[in-house]
Protein backbone atom coordinates (compact mmCIF):
# COMPACT_ATOMS: atom_id res chain seq x y z
CA UNK A 1 0.00 0.00 0.00
CA UNK A 2 1.84 3.05 -1.59
CA UNK A 3 1.74 6.10 1.14
CA UNK A 4 -0.17 9.43 0.69
CA UNK A 5 0.95 12.54 0.24
CA UNK A 6 -0.91 15.58 -0.11
CA UNK A 7 0.08 19.11 -1.70
CA UNK A 8 -1.21 22.51 -1.21
CA UNK A 9 0.29 25.12 -3.04
CA UNK A 10 -1.36 27.85 -4.97
CA UNK A 11 1.35 27.13 -7.36
CA UNK A 12 0.22 24.79 -9.38
CA UNK A 13 3.57 24.24 -11.23
CA UNK A 14 5.28 23.62 -7.55
CA UNK A 15 2.20 21.54 -7.00
CA UNK A 16 3.37 19.20 -10.09
CA UNK A 17 6.79 19.37 -9.86
CA UNK A 18 6.94 17.70 -5.98
CA UNK A 19 4.02 15.38 -7.74
CA UNK A 20 6.52 14.41 -10.33
CA UNK A 21 9.06 14.00 -8.31
CA UNK A 22 7.07 11.78 -5.85
CA UNK A 23 5.20 9.76 -7.66
CA UNK A 24 8.21 8.78 -9.60
CA UNK A 25 9.63 7.45 -6.31
CA UNK A 26 6.31 5.37 -5.62
CA UNK A 27 3.79 7.79 -3.47
CA UNK A 28 0.54 8.51 -4.22
CA UNK A 29 -0.03 12.23 -4.54
CA UNK A 30 -2.79 14.14 -4.08
CA UNK A 31 -2.83 18.31 -4.89
CA UNK A 32 -4.69 21.27 -4.39
CA UNK A 33 -4.28 24.82 -5.27
CA UNK A 34 -6.16 26.28 -1.99
CA UNK A 35 -6.75 25.53 1.18
CA UNK A 36 -10.17 24.96 1.37
CA UNK A 37 -9.95 21.99 -1.54
CA UNK A 38 -7.21 20.73 0.38
CA UNK A 39 -8.54 20.18 3.25
CA UNK A 40 -11.50 18.84 1.73
CA UNK A 41 -9.33 16.27 0.16
CA UNK A 42 -7.41 15.90 3.42
CA UNK A 43 -10.91 14.65 5.23
CA UNK A 44 -11.61 12.04 1.74
CA UNK A 45 -8.24 10.75 1.31
CA UNK A 46 -6.50 10.66 5.08
CA UNK A 47 -2.69 11.20 3.80
CA UNK A 48 0.26 10.46 5.65
CA UNK A 49 1.99 13.62 5.32
CA UNK A 50 0.66 17.23 4.01
CA UNK A 51 3.26 19.82 1.97
CA UNK A 52 1.59 23.04 2.89
CA UNK A 53 2.44 26.68 1.23
CA UNK A 54 2.44 29.35 3.43
CA UNK A 55 1.49 32.12 0.68
CA UNK A 56 -2.07 31.20 -0.70
CA UNK A 57 -5.24 33.93 -1.36
CA UNK A 58 -8.04 32.49 1.01
CA UNK A 59 -6.91 29.90 3.56
CA UNK A 60 -3.09 30.85 4.39
CA UNK A 61 -0.84 27.59 5.25
CA UNK A 62 -1.36 28.73 8.66
CA UNK A 63 -5.14 28.94 9.00
CA UNK A 64 -4.63 25.13 7.08
CA UNK A 65 -2.42 23.67 9.76
CA UNK A 66 -4.71 25.05 12.89
CA UNK A 67 -7.56 23.63 10.98
CA UNK A 68 -6.10 20.25 10.47
CA UNK A 69 -4.77 20.15 14.17
CA UNK A 70 -7.81 21.65 15.74
CA UNK A 71 -9.77 18.27 13.92
CA UNK A 72 -9.63 15.51 16.26
CA UNK A 73 -9.84 12.86 13.24
CA UNK A 74 -6.85 14.81 10.91
CA UNK A 75 -4.81 15.80 13.88
CA UNK A 76 -2.00 12.86 13.76
CA UNK A 77 -1.30 13.78 10.45
CA UNK A 78 2.15 15.30 9.65
CA UNK A 79 2.54 18.73 8.57
CA UNK A 80 5.74 20.23 6.62
CA UNK A 81 5.32 23.92 5.83
CA UNK A 82 6.50 25.00 2.49
CA UNK A 83 8.17 28.62 3.29
CA UNK A 84 9.23 31.19 0.42
CA UNK A 85 10.18 34.08 2.44
CA UNK A 86 12.88 31.96 4.11
CA UNK A 87 12.44 33.89 7.62
CA UNK A 88 12.47 32.66 10.63
CA UNK A 89 9.20 33.74 11.71
CA UNK A 90 7.89 31.91 9.08
CA UNK A 91 9.24 28.93 10.31
CA UNK A 92 8.83 29.59 14.05
CA UNK A 93 4.84 30.80 13.26
CA UNK A 94 4.49 27.33 11.16
CA UNK A 95 6.22 25.03 14.38
CA UNK A 96 3.57 27.11 16.55
CA UNK A 97 0.23 26.28 14.63
CA UNK A 98 1.42 22.38 15.16
CA UNK A 99 3.46 21.69 11.74
CA UNK A 100 6.43 19.13 12.44
CA UNK A 101 8.80 20.50 10.24
CA UNK A 102 9.68 23.14 7.12
CA UNK A 103 11.51 23.66 4.00
CA UNK A 104 12.48 26.79 2.50
CA UNK A 105 11.57 27.68 -1.25
CA UNK A 106 13.42 27.35 -4.07
CA UNK A 107 14.40 23.55 -2.43
CA UNK A 108 15.85 20.41 -4.75
CA UNK A 109 13.65 18.10 -5.18
CA UNK A 110 15.93 15.29 -3.84
CA UNK A 111 16.29 17.34 -0.55
CA UNK A 112 11.98 17.10 -0.17
CA UNK A 113 12.41 13.43 -0.65
CA UNK A 114 14.58 12.75 1.92
CA UNK A 115 12.60 15.06 4.00
CA UNK A 116 9.59 13.10 2.89
CA UNK A 117 11.16 9.77 3.42
CA UNK A 118 12.06 10.63 7.02
CA UNK A 119 8.40 11.85 8.07
CA UNK A 120 6.68 8.90 6.62
CA UNK A 121 9.00 5.97 5.46
CA UNK A 122 9.90 4.54 2.30
CA UNK A 123 7.71 3.08 -0.15
CA UNK A 124 8.61 -0.57 -0.98
CA UNK B 1 -54.59 139.53 32.91
CA UNK B 2 -57.44 140.55 35.19
CA UNK B 3 -54.11 141.99 37.86
CA UNK B 4 -54.53 144.70 35.14
CA UNK B 5 -58.46 145.44 35.88
CA UNK B 6 -57.33 148.06 38.55
CA UNK B 7 -55.85 150.42 35.88
CA UNK B 8 -59.66 150.97 35.34
CA UNK B 9 -60.04 152.64 38.49
CA UNK B 10 -57.06 155.33 37.36
CA UNK B 11 -59.99 157.33 35.39
CA UNK B 12 -62.41 157.07 37.93
CA UNK B 13 -60.31 158.56 40.04
CA UNK B 14 -59.27 161.16 37.63
CA UNK B 15 -62.79 161.51 37.20
CA UNK B 16 -63.61 162.21 41.43
CA UNK B 17 -60.10 164.48 41.16
CA UNK B 18 -60.89 166.80 38.38
CA UNK B 19 -64.74 166.94 39.35
CA UNK B 20 -65.06 166.88 42.83
CA UNK B 21 -65.49 170.37 44.38
CA UNK B 22 -64.35 169.38 47.98
CA UNK B 23 -60.75 169.41 48.68
CA UNK B 24 -61.13 166.25 50.58
CA UNK B 25 -62.28 164.58 47.52
CA UNK B 26 -59.79 166.02 45.47
CA UNK B 27 -56.87 164.84 48.04
CA UNK B 28 -58.55 161.62 48.52
CA UNK B 29 -58.69 160.77 44.20
CA UNK B 30 -55.10 162.06 44.17
CA UNK B 31 -53.95 159.99 47.34
CA UNK B 32 -55.85 157.04 45.10
CA UNK B 33 -53.84 158.07 41.98
CA UNK B 34 -50.93 157.68 43.56
CA UNK B 35 -51.33 154.50 45.70
CA UNK B 36 -52.55 153.02 42.64
CA UNK B 37 -49.54 154.44 40.63
CA UNK B 38 -47.15 153.30 43.36
CA UNK B 39 -48.83 150.10 43.71
CA UNK B 40 -49.07 149.20 39.81
CA UNK B 41 -45.52 150.32 39.52
CA UNK B 42 -44.40 147.73 42.67
CA UNK B 43 -46.14 145.50 41.03
CA UNK B 44 -44.60 146.26 37.75
CA UNK B 45 -41.38 145.97 39.14
CA UNK B 46 -41.99 142.91 40.53
CA UNK B 47 -43.14 140.84 38.36
CA UNK B 48 -40.11 141.86 35.75
CA UNK B 49 -37.85 140.78 38.42
CA UNK B 50 -39.67 137.85 38.67
CA UNK B 51 -40.20 137.25 34.92
CA UNK B 52 -35.70 138.09 34.51
CA UNK B 53 -35.60 135.46 37.36
CA UNK B 54 -38.03 132.77 35.35
CA UNK B 55 -36.11 133.60 32.47
CA UNK B 56 -32.98 133.27 34.28
CA UNK B 57 -33.96 129.86 35.50
CA UNK B 58 -35.29 129.03 31.91
CA UNK B 59 -31.79 129.70 30.85
CA UNK B 60 -30.09 127.44 33.33
CA UNK B 61 -32.85 124.94 32.57
CA UNK B 62 -32.00 124.83 29.34
CA UNK B 63 -27.89 124.87 29.93
CA UNK B 64 -28.32 122.00 32.12
CA UNK B 65 -30.73 120.47 29.42
CA UNK B 66 -27.48 121.00 27.34
CA UNK B 67 -25.23 119.91 29.79
CA UNK B 68 -27.62 116.75 29.97
CA UNK B 69 -27.13 115.99 26.21
CA UNK B 70 -23.88 116.03 26.18
CA UNK B 71 -22.78 114.02 29.26
CA UNK B 72 -25.38 111.97 27.23
CA UNK B 73 -23.22 111.94 23.98
CA UNK B 74 -19.94 111.35 26.17
CA UNK B 75 -21.48 108.31 27.88
CA UNK B 76 -22.58 107.05 24.07
CA UNK B 77 -19.29 107.84 22.69
CA UNK B 78 -17.34 105.70 25.83
CA UNK B 79 -19.75 102.95 25.18
CA UNK B 80 -19.34 103.14 21.11
CA UNK B 81 -15.10 103.22 22.58
CA UNK B 82 -15.42 100.56 24.80
CA UNK B 83 -17.24 98.63 22.01
CA UNK B 84 -14.90 99.32 19.34
CA UNK B 85 -11.89 98.03 22.09
CA UNK B 86 -13.70 95.03 22.67
CA UNK B 87 -14.37 94.40 19.39
CA UNK B 88 -10.65 94.41 18.61
CA UNK B 89 -9.91 92.92 21.48
CA UNK B 90 -11.67 89.95 20.32
CA UNK B 91 -10.18 90.07 16.99
CA UNK B 92 -6.79 90.25 18.06
CA UNK B 93 -7.82 86.54 20.49
CA UNK B 94 -9.72 85.39 17.26
CA UNK B 95 -5.40 85.85 15.46
CA UNK B 96 -3.87 84.83 18.50
CA UNK B 97 -5.45 81.65 18.46
CA UNK B 98 -5.48 81.26 14.97
CA UNK B 99 -1.42 81.67 15.23
CA UNK B 100 -1.31 79.69 18.04
CA UNK B 101 -3.10 76.72 15.73
CA UNK B 102 -0.74 76.90 13.13
CA UNK B 103 1.94 77.28 15.59
CA UNK B 104 0.97 74.05 17.34
CA UNK B 105 -0.28 72.45 14.31
CA UNK B 106 2.89 72.88 12.33
CA UNK B 107 4.17 70.08 10.77
CA UNK B 108 7.53 70.59 11.60
CA UNK B 109 9.39 71.14 14.79
CA UNK B 110 9.74 74.73 15.64
CA UNK B 111 11.73 77.06 18.25
CA UNK B 112 11.39 80.56 19.30
CA UNK B 113 14.86 82.06 20.48
CA UNK B 114 15.51 85.12 22.31
CA UNK B 115 17.99 86.81 20.12
CA UNK B 116 20.58 88.05 22.66
CA UNK B 117 21.38 85.60 25.01
CA UNK B 118 19.86 82.32 22.97
CA UNK B 119 17.21 81.05 25.14
CA UNK B 120 14.24 79.29 23.84
CA UNK B 121 11.27 80.93 24.26
CA UNK B 122 8.99 78.33 22.63
CA UNK B 123 8.34 75.70 21.28
CA UNK B 124 5.68 74.03 19.67
CA UNK B 125 4.01 70.63 19.99
CA UNK B 126 6.22 69.16 16.82
CA UNK B 127 9.08 69.85 18.20
CA UNK B 128 8.22 68.26 21.49
CA UNK B 129 6.81 65.24 19.73
CA UNK B 130 9.99 64.97 17.37
CA UNK B 131 12.28 65.47 20.73
CA UNK B 132 10.62 63.70 23.58
CA UNK B 133 11.13 66.87 25.75
CA UNK B 134 8.42 68.79 26.98
CA UNK B 135 8.28 72.15 26.31
CA UNK B 136 8.35 73.49 30.08
CA UNK B 137 11.80 71.23 29.63
CA UNK B 138 13.46 73.34 27.51
CA UNK B 139 12.20 76.69 27.57
CA UNK B 140 14.36 79.12 29.39
CA UNK B 141 16.96 76.85 28.21
CA UNK B 142 20.06 78.26 25.83
CA UNK B 143 18.81 76.68 22.59
CA UNK B 144 22.54 75.51 21.86
CA UNK B 145 22.24 72.80 24.51
CA UNK B 146 18.81 72.00 24.02
CA UNK B 147 18.84 69.62 21.15
CA UNK B 148 22.39 69.97 20.86
CA UNK B 149 23.43 68.18 18.13
CA UNK B 150 26.18 65.62 19.07
CA UNK B 151 28.94 66.80 17.93
CA UNK B 152 28.64 70.72 19.47
CA UNK B 153 31.18 72.25 21.65
CA UNK B 154 29.78 75.27 23.41
CA UNK B 155 31.29 78.34 21.68
CA UNK B 156 31.72 76.77 18.33
CA UNK B 157 28.22 76.66 17.30
CA UNK B 158 27.31 75.79 13.93
CA UNK B 159 23.44 77.57 14.60
CA UNK B 160 24.93 80.02 16.01
CA UNK B 161 27.32 80.70 13.23
CA UNK B 162 24.27 80.15 10.92
CA UNK B 163 22.55 82.93 12.85
CA UNK B 164 25.54 85.39 12.68
CA UNK B 165 26.45 84.84 8.74
CA UNK B 166 23.07 85.45 7.73
CA UNK B 167 19.40 86.66 7.92
CA UNK B 168 18.26 83.21 6.14
CA UNK B 169 19.23 79.85 6.74
CA UNK B 170 19.18 77.36 3.66
CA UNK B 171 17.33 74.14 4.68
CA UNK B 172 20.81 72.46 6.14
CA UNK B 173 21.32 69.09 7.73
CA UNK B 174 21.77 69.06 11.38
CA UNK B 175 21.62 66.63 14.04
CA UNK B 176 19.88 66.92 16.96
CA UNK B 177 19.75 64.88 20.55
CA UNK B 178 16.59 63.61 21.54
CA UNK B 179 15.42 63.33 25.25
CA UNK B 180 16.14 59.51 25.07
CA UNK B 181 19.39 60.29 24.27
CA UNK B 182 19.55 59.19 20.70
CA UNK B 183 20.83 61.12 17.39
CA UNK B 184 18.33 62.21 14.68
CA UNK B 185 19.22 63.59 11.76
CA UNK B 186 17.05 66.56 10.47
CA UNK B 187 16.39 68.94 7.73
CA UNK B 188 17.16 72.56 9.89
CA UNK B 189 16.28 75.69 9.09
CA UNK B 190 17.48 79.17 10.90
CA UNK B 191 16.69 82.59 10.13
CA UNK B 192 15.90 85.47 12.02
CA UNK B 193 12.99 87.42 13.03
CA UNK B 194 11.96 90.65 11.54
CA UNK B 195 12.68 93.25 13.92
CA UNK B 196 16.02 91.53 14.69
CA UNK B 197 15.39 90.49 18.28
CA UNK B 198 14.17 86.58 17.49
CA UNK B 199 14.98 83.62 16.46
CA UNK B 200 13.44 80.95 14.96
CA UNK B 201 14.64 77.41 14.66
CA UNK B 202 12.34 75.08 12.41
CA UNK B 203 13.25 71.27 11.95
CA UNK B 204 11.81 68.03 10.51
CA UNK B 205 13.25 64.61 10.88
CA UNK B 206 14.47 63.11 7.70
CA UNK B 207 11.41 60.88 7.07
CA UNK B 208 12.04 60.34 3.08
CA UNK B 209 14.88 58.24 4.11
CA UNK B 210 13.06 56.27 6.49
CA UNK B 211 10.17 55.81 4.09
CA UNK B 212 12.69 54.68 1.47
CA UNK B 213 14.23 52.25 3.97
CA UNK B 214 10.79 50.95 4.45
CA UNK B 215 9.65 50.60 0.54
CA UNK B 216 12.95 49.08 0.31
CA UNK B 217 12.45 45.96 2.69
CA UNK B 218 8.61 45.74 1.43
CA UNK B 219 10.31 45.51 -2.21
CA UNK B 220 12.98 42.99 -1.02
CA UNK B 221 10.46 40.82 0.79
CA UNK B 222 8.39 40.64 -2.50
CA UNK B 223 10.14 40.34 -5.01
CA UNK B 224 12.49 37.78 -3.21
CA UNK B 225 8.72 36.08 -2.86
CA UNK B 226 8.14 36.66 -6.75
CA UNK B 227 11.50 35.27 -7.68
CA UNK B 228 11.54 32.06 -5.63
CA UNK B 229 8.17 30.49 -7.03
CA UNK B 230 9.22 30.25 -10.24
CA UNK B 231 13.12 29.24 -9.68
CA UNK B 232 11.36 26.69 -7.18
CA UNK B 233 9.87 25.40 -10.79
CA UNK B 234 12.82 25.39 -12.58
CA UNK B 235 15.32 24.10 -9.83
CA UNK B 236 12.88 21.24 -9.44
CA UNK B 237 12.65 20.30 -13.11
CA UNK B 238 16.05 20.64 -14.19
CA UNK B 239 17.12 18.45 -11.16
CA UNK B 240 14.46 15.63 -11.86
CA UNK B 241 15.77 15.74 -15.49
CA UNK B 242 19.49 16.44 -14.87
CA UNK B 243 18.92 12.85 -13.02
CA UNK B 244 16.75 10.94 -15.64
CA UNK B 245 19.43 12.23 -18.55
CA UNK B 246 22.26 11.26 -16.46
CA UNK B 247 21.21 7.83 -15.39
CA UNK B 248 20.10 7.12 -19.45
CA UNK B 249 23.68 8.34 -20.47
CA UNK B 250 22.07 11.05 -22.00
CA UNK B 251 24.85 14.03 -23.50
CA UNK B 252 21.95 16.44 -22.49
CA UNK B 253 22.75 15.28 -19.04
CA UNK B 254 25.73 18.45 -18.69
CA UNK B 255 23.28 20.73 -20.47
CA UNK B 256 20.29 20.06 -17.64
CA UNK B 257 23.44 20.29 -15.14
CA UNK B 258 24.62 23.73 -16.12
CA UNK B 259 20.62 25.16 -15.01
CA UNK B 260 20.86 23.27 -12.36
CA UNK B 261 24.18 24.77 -11.08
CA UNK B 262 22.70 28.69 -12.37
CA UNK B 263 19.21 28.04 -10.63
CA UNK B 264 21.32 27.34 -7.42
CA UNK B 265 23.09 30.91 -8.17
CA UNK B 266 20.41 32.65 -8.45
CA UNK B 267 18.58 30.93 -5.40
CA UNK B 268 22.18 31.78 -3.79
CA UNK B 269 21.72 35.42 -4.81
CA UNK B 270 18.32 35.48 -3.39
CA UNK B 271 19.19 34.08 -0.42
CA UNK B 272 22.31 37.22 0.06
CA UNK B 273 19.60 39.50 -0.93
CA UNK B 274 17.19 38.69 1.97
CA UNK B 275 20.54 38.27 4.47
CA UNK B 276 21.66 41.57 3.17
CA UNK B 277 18.29 42.96 3.78
CA UNK B 278 18.74 41.16 7.31
CA UNK B 279 21.80 42.63 7.69
CA UNK B 280 21.21 46.27 7.23
CA UNK B 281 18.33 45.90 9.66
CA UNK B 282 20.43 44.31 12.13
CA UNK B 283 23.83 43.44 10.76
CA UNK B 284 23.14 39.60 11.11
CA UNK B 285 23.19 36.78 8.68
CA UNK B 286 26.29 38.19 6.43
CA UNK B 287 28.86 35.31 6.20
CA UNK B 288 32.32 36.28 7.96
CA UNK B 289 34.69 34.16 5.63
CA UNK B 290 38.05 34.73 3.45
CA UNK B 291 37.45 35.90 0.17
CA UNK B 292 39.91 36.31 -2.25
CA UNK B 293 39.06 39.20 -4.04
CA UNK B 294 41.20 38.01 -7.39
CA UNK B 295 39.34 35.08 -7.96
CA UNK B 296 35.85 36.84 -6.58
CA UNK B 297 36.42 39.45 -9.79
CA UNK B 298 37.51 36.77 -12.14
CA UNK B 299 34.25 34.70 -11.84
CA UNK B 300 32.34 38.59 -12.08
CA UNK B 301 34.04 38.51 -15.09
CA UNK B 302 33.63 35.35 -16.20
CA UNK B 303 30.01 35.44 -15.91
CA UNK B 304 29.94 38.33 -17.94
CA UNK B 305 31.34 37.88 -20.45
CA UNK B 306 29.09 36.50 -22.70
CA UNK B 307 26.92 40.02 -22.12
CA UNK B 308 30.13 41.93 -22.91
CA UNK B 309 30.42 40.04 -25.73
CA UNK B 310 26.79 40.60 -27.43
CA UNK B 311 28.29 44.22 -27.06
CA UNK B 312 31.83 43.68 -28.33
CA UNK B 313 33.11 45.45 -24.93
CA UNK B 314 36.23 43.85 -24.52
CA UNK B 315 36.98 43.28 -20.78
CA UNK B 316 40.46 44.10 -19.67
CA UNK B 317 42.11 42.78 -16.94
CA UNK B 318 44.99 44.15 -14.66
CA UNK B 319 45.27 41.61 -11.53
CA UNK B 320 47.80 40.17 -10.10
CA UNK B 321 47.94 36.45 -9.94
CA UNK B 322 47.21 36.04 -5.64
CA UNK B 323 46.44 38.41 -3.49
CA UNK B 324 46.02 37.87 0.18
CA UNK B 325 42.21 37.45 0.85
CA UNK B 326 39.70 40.55 2.16
CA UNK B 327 36.87 39.31 4.79
CA UNK B 328 33.50 39.04 4.41
CA UNK B 329 30.46 37.34 2.63
CA UNK B 330 31.63 36.46 -0.75
CA UNK B 331 28.03 36.05 -1.93
CA UNK B 332 27.17 39.99 -0.89
CA UNK B 333 30.67 40.89 -2.27
CA UNK B 334 30.06 39.36 -5.47
CA UNK B 335 26.42 40.87 -5.72
CA UNK B 336 28.78 44.21 -5.48
CA UNK B 337 31.11 43.86 -8.08
CA UNK B 338 28.47 41.85 -10.68
CA UNK B 339 26.40 44.85 -10.53
CA UNK B 340 29.49 47.29 -11.02
CA UNK B 341 30.85 45.73 -13.37
CA UNK B 342 27.19 45.22 -15.15
CA UNK B 343 26.69 48.76 -15.23
CA UNK B 344 30.03 49.00 -16.77
CA UNK B 345 28.68 46.80 -19.78
CA UNK B 346 25.31 48.09 -19.92
CA UNK B 347 26.22 51.54 -20.24
CA UNK B 348 28.89 51.20 -22.53
CA UNK B 349 29.29 51.62 -26.04
CA UNK B 350 29.18 48.87 -29.13
CA UNK B 351 32.64 48.06 -29.08
CA UNK B 352 33.45 49.97 -26.20
CA UNK B 353 36.04 48.41 -23.57
CA UNK B 354 35.97 48.07 -19.29
CA UNK B 355 38.88 47.98 -17.31
CA UNK B 356 39.29 46.36 -13.84
CA UNK B 357 42.60 47.15 -12.13
CA UNK B 358 43.55 46.36 -8.16
CA UNK B 359 46.22 48.54 -6.19
CA UNK B 360 47.57 45.55 -3.52
CA UNK B 361 46.45 45.96 0.30
CA UNK B 362 48.31 48.91 1.68
CA UNK B 363 48.55 50.14 4.99
CA UNK B 364 46.32 53.55 5.50
CA UNK B 365 45.50 55.17 8.43
CA UNK B 366 46.87 51.74 10.14
CA UNK B 367 44.32 49.67 8.45
CA UNK B 368 45.08 47.38 5.47
CA UNK B 369 43.15 48.76 2.27
CA UNK B 370 42.52 48.23 -1.02
CA UNK B 371 41.03 49.75 -4.03
CA UNK B 372 39.55 48.39 -6.74
CA UNK B 373 39.13 50.11 -10.09
CA UNK B 374 36.59 49.29 -12.74
CA UNK B 375 36.49 52.24 -15.33
CA UNK B 376 34.55 52.04 -18.99
CA UNK B 377 34.31 54.06 -21.55
CA UNK B 378 30.43 54.49 -22.17
CA UNK B 379 28.71 57.41 -21.84
CA UNK B 380 29.53 58.82 -18.52
CA UNK B 381 26.94 60.16 -15.72
CA UNK B 382 25.34 63.24 -16.46
CA UNK B 383 26.46 66.06 -13.69
CA UNK B 384 22.30 66.33 -12.54
CA UNK B 385 22.40 62.42 -12.05
CA UNK B 386 25.46 62.25 -10.31
CA UNK B 387 24.05 62.85 -6.90
CA UNK B 388 20.69 60.32 -7.12
CA UNK B 389 23.31 57.41 -8.53
CA UNK B 390 23.65 55.49 -5.12
CA UNK B 391 19.31 56.23 -4.28
CA UNK B 392 16.97 53.41 -3.87
CA UNK B 393 14.65 53.24 -7.14
CA UNK B 394 16.30 55.83 -8.62
CA UNK B 395 16.46 55.42 -12.50
CA UNK B 396 17.91 57.57 -14.82
CA UNK B 397 15.52 58.67 -17.60
CA UNK B 398 13.85 56.03 -19.37
CA UNK B 399 14.25 57.70 -22.91
CA UNK B 400 18.21 57.68 -22.23
CA UNK B 401 18.10 54.05 -22.14
CA UNK B 402 15.59 51.37 -22.32
CA UNK B 403 17.91 48.67 -19.91
CA UNK B 404 16.01 46.68 -17.36
CA UNK B 405 16.75 47.20 -13.78
CA UNK B 406 15.29 47.05 -10.35
CA UNK B 407 17.00 50.31 -9.27
CA UNK B 408 18.71 48.90 -5.96
CA UNK B 409 21.79 47.72 -7.54
CA UNK B 410 23.74 50.62 -6.41
CA UNK B 411 22.38 51.61 -3.52
CA UNK B 412 22.51 47.85 -2.45
CA UNK B 413 26.16 47.60 -3.63
CA UNK B 414 27.04 50.52 -1.67
CA UNK B 415 25.63 49.23 1.41
CA UNK B 416 27.27 46.00 1.12
CA UNK B 417 30.46 47.68 0.55
CA UNK B 418 29.91 49.97 3.88
CA UNK B 419 28.93 46.86 6.07
CA UNK B 420 32.10 45.27 4.75
CA UNK B 421 34.02 48.75 5.73
CA UNK B 422 34.99 49.49 2.43
CA UNK B 423 32.94 52.28 0.37
CA UNK B 424 32.24 53.21 -3.40
CA UNK B 425 33.48 56.70 -5.01
CA UNK B 426 32.42 57.09 -8.51
CA UNK B 427 34.32 59.99 -11.02
CA UNK B 428 32.72 60.51 -14.36
CA UNK B 429 32.26 62.86 -16.96
CA UNK B 430 29.02 62.96 -19.60
CA UNK B 431 30.74 61.64 -22.44
CA UNK B 432 33.79 60.25 -21.40
CA UNK B 433 32.95 57.58 -19.36
CA UNK B 434 33.16 56.31 -15.93
CA UNK B 435 35.36 55.09 -13.33
CA UNK B 436 33.95 53.34 -9.79
CA UNK B 437 36.74 53.24 -7.31
CA UNK B 438 35.50 50.35 -4.31
CA UNK B 439 37.85 50.92 -1.33
CA UNK B 440 38.17 47.13 0.85
CA UNK B 441 39.27 46.71 4.29
CA UNK B 442 41.03 43.75 5.24
CA UNK B 443 40.11 42.79 8.37
CA UNK B 444 41.09 40.06 10.70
Amino acid sequence: MPKKIMVIDDEPYIARVIKFKLEQEGYTVFSANDGLTGLEKIKQERPDLVLLDVMMPGLTGYEVCQKIKADPQLSSIPVVILTAKGQERDREQGLSVGASDYITKPFSPNRLLELVRNMVGENT
Amino acid sequence: MLSWLWLLAIPFLAGIFLASQTLVLKIAGAGGMLLLFGWGAWLYFSLSRKQKQAEQDLEELARLKDEGERQKNQTQELARQRERVEESRRELERRLQEIQTAWESLPAGMLLISRPDGRVLSMNSEAERISGYRSAEVVGRSWEQALAAPQNLPGNNHRAQAVKDRDLAEMEQDKITLRDGTELEVNSRIWNLPGGRQTGWMFQPKNQAMDYNKLREEFITNISHELRTPLTVIKGYAEILYEDAKSAGHEQADLMKVIVDEGDRLAGLLDSIINFRQASSGMLGLRQEKVDIISLLNTVIHDLEPKAAKKSVKIQKKLPATLAPSRGDFNALRFAFSNILDNAVKFNIQGGSVTVETGGWRLEDGMWKMQVHISDTGSGIAPEVMPHIFEKFYRTDQKVHTIQGTGIGLSLTKEILETHGGNISVESAAGKGTKVTVSLLMSE
